[in-house]
């Protein structure tokens, strides 16, 4: 075999390769700004039932991403909805752990499911069941931690009434 | 000649009110004046109302310290003392001034009047009225007139005048928290309805600081104390702090199933601190000091600061506490809670799913 054509068919052998994992999903999908859009637009509208007195924004302080299947992931976060009044007064609001069910589309990403710890004494079973154990710690310590969730939230809201 | 003469002089001079004549013979600018500062009066009393303060009422009064000031800022105080905590601002209203007679003396006037308020509450939609006769006595200083006094029926005016203490009249209206609150419907707001309020002084449940303790730490939790979350969950150790923040003194009376406290060193506990059954059973159940509470059978009873416990399964255990930290009067009660695990914040309890029951809170 010439070294021409060994060339050539290396270079075969490696755009089929590329094609072969692009198309299976095999590669490292990082957290993107599009998944985090995608999450934050679901969960301002799906998430938190509102009182009327304003509009829903939601902001995500992303954890960790699985893969699930060839185009689904779980992301896991903590989420803050807030229902938001003209004042930029917070009106209604939830702050929990989520894991997010994301399928990858054609253009971008899908939120296609969620799930969140039931309150009280479930609260902590429900995590340890939702999250995997490598964030499990770090969700527990967040809501003593001081985070700009909240002002992020407030800031989404100021744009909007602009 | 000369008897005639003197007899129409007495019965002139008795004709003749003695530094006293009606408003008619004032001056256009005086009656002006008067009418005008009466109805500013009024509109800073129900200002007091809208904003939540007594502050607009304040400069009616030349000298806070006076009896008849005093009654009318403590009265007004009291009565906002109560409605704060329920939310039962005024969002607008208007002030029509009937006056029935009005006696001008060289520095002083004297005014029966009836005023009609027309206000709405806030986040309601009726509108109500209310009407009080008024003896105003009002005085001029250096140009200027002032409240002397302002006097109308009232119960804790009532109280005010049998010489009870303000924190008497306080601690007593505030012990009828059932009776109180069951009494308010929208145009029917009095506070109480009866005068004979006990004497003795007694701690008060602050529901505005507990309910502001509650909205500082819906979503950050204070670090002074224990993170419940993988212990059971946090929802009844931040109700707990609630509590506490509103002056609900710690328990330590009687065997430790009957206490309630959290010290903040060692970082001890009772089980009724944590443990969403066990502060229930603490609630209803202790005898001696602390916090007490009552189930309210009617949403109506149940104000800020109360606190509302789900059992979400319906299966006789009960899993989670949260605060009230807002409510709408309308025809029934709209009750918004926040809570720790999962954090939430004015959220309405109808969304929660299960069964509820709520406590009203008071201190023993």
């Amino acid at each position: 075999m010439h070294l021409r054509e060994f060339r050539r068919l290396a270079v075969l052998l490696s755009t089929l390769l590329v094609v072969f994992f692009a198309l299976t999903g095999c590669q490292e999908v990082p957290f993107s700004e599009q998944m985090k859009d995608s999450i934050e637009s679901y969960a301002s509208s799906q998430m938190l039932p509102t009182r009327g007195l304003g509009a829903t924004f939601a902001e995500l302080d992303f954890f960790g991403l699985t893969k699930a299947s060839r185009s689904v992931y779980y992301v896991y976060g903590w989420c803050m909805v807030a229902e938001v009044d003209r004042e930029l007064k917070v009106v209604s609001a939830e702050s929990l752990p989520m894991k997010f069910t994301i399928r990858r589309q054609f253009f971008g990403y899908k939120v296609v499911d969620h799930e969140t710890p039931r309150s009280g004494a479930q609260y902590a079973v429900d995590i340890k069941t939702i999250i995997p154990a490598e964030h499990q710690q770090r969700l527990f310590d967040y809501p003593k931690q001081q985070t700009d969730l909240e002002q992020r939230v407030l800031d989404k809201a100021r744009a909007h009434y602009r | 000649m000369k008897f005639w003469a003197i007899a129409l002089l007495v019965i002139a001079c008795m004709t003749i009110p003695l530094g006293s004549f009606p408003l008619s013979k004032a001056s256009p600018n005086d009656q002006a004046e008067i009418r005008s500062f009466v109805q500013a009066y009024f509109e800073a009393k129900y200002e007091c109302f809208r904003r939540g303060d007594i502050s607009p009422l304040k400069p009616f009064f030349l000298d806070s310290q006076s009896q008849g000031a005093r009654r009318e800022l403590e009265l007004t105080q009291v009565l906002l003392d109560w409605r704060v905590p329920r939310n039962l601002f005024y969002d607008d209203h208007s002030v029509v001034v009937n006056y029935d007679s009005i006696r001008l003396d060289t520095n002083a006037v004297t005014i029966t009047l009836n005023a009609v308020v027309s206000y709405r509450l806030r986040n309601h939609r009726v509108i109500s009225r209310e009407a009080n006769n008024h003896t105003l006595v009002l005085d001029r200083h250096q140009g200027k007139w002032y409240v002397t006094s302002d006097w109308y029926e009232e119960p804790i005016g009532g109280m005010i005048d049998a010489g009870h203490s303000i924190s008497t009249i306080r601690a007593w209206a505030f012990r009828q928290g059932d009776p109180l609150t069951e009494n308010y419907r929208e145009g029917d707001h009095e506070v109480c309805t009866s005068v004979n309020g006990p004497s003795s002084l007694a701690i008060t449940y602050d529901r505005i600081k507990a309910v502001q303790y509650a909205d500082a730490y819906w979503n950050q939790y204070n670090p002074a104390y224990i993170d419940f979350s993988l212990l059971g969950g946090d929802c009844t150790n931040y109700v707990s702090q609630c509590l506490r923040a509103g002056n609900v003194p710690d328990d330590v009376s009687g065997h430790q199933g009957s206490q309630w406290w959290y010290n903040l060193n060692t970082h001890q506990y009772t089980p009724s601190w944590t443990s969403v059954s066990a502060l229930y059973n603490y609630l209803m159940f202790n005898t001696l000091g602390g916090p007490k509470g009552t189930i309210a059978t009617d949403p109506m009873l149940i104000a800020r600061g109360d606190l509302v416990q789900t059992d979400f399964q319906q299966d006789g255990t009960w899993d989670h506490s949260a605060i009230v930290t807002e409510v709408w009067y309308e025809d029934t009660a709209y009750i918004y809670v926040n809570a720790h695990t999962t954090n939430r914040y004015r959220y309405y309890i109808g969304n929660y799913p299960g069964a509820k029951r709520l406590i009203r809170i008071s201190i023993r």
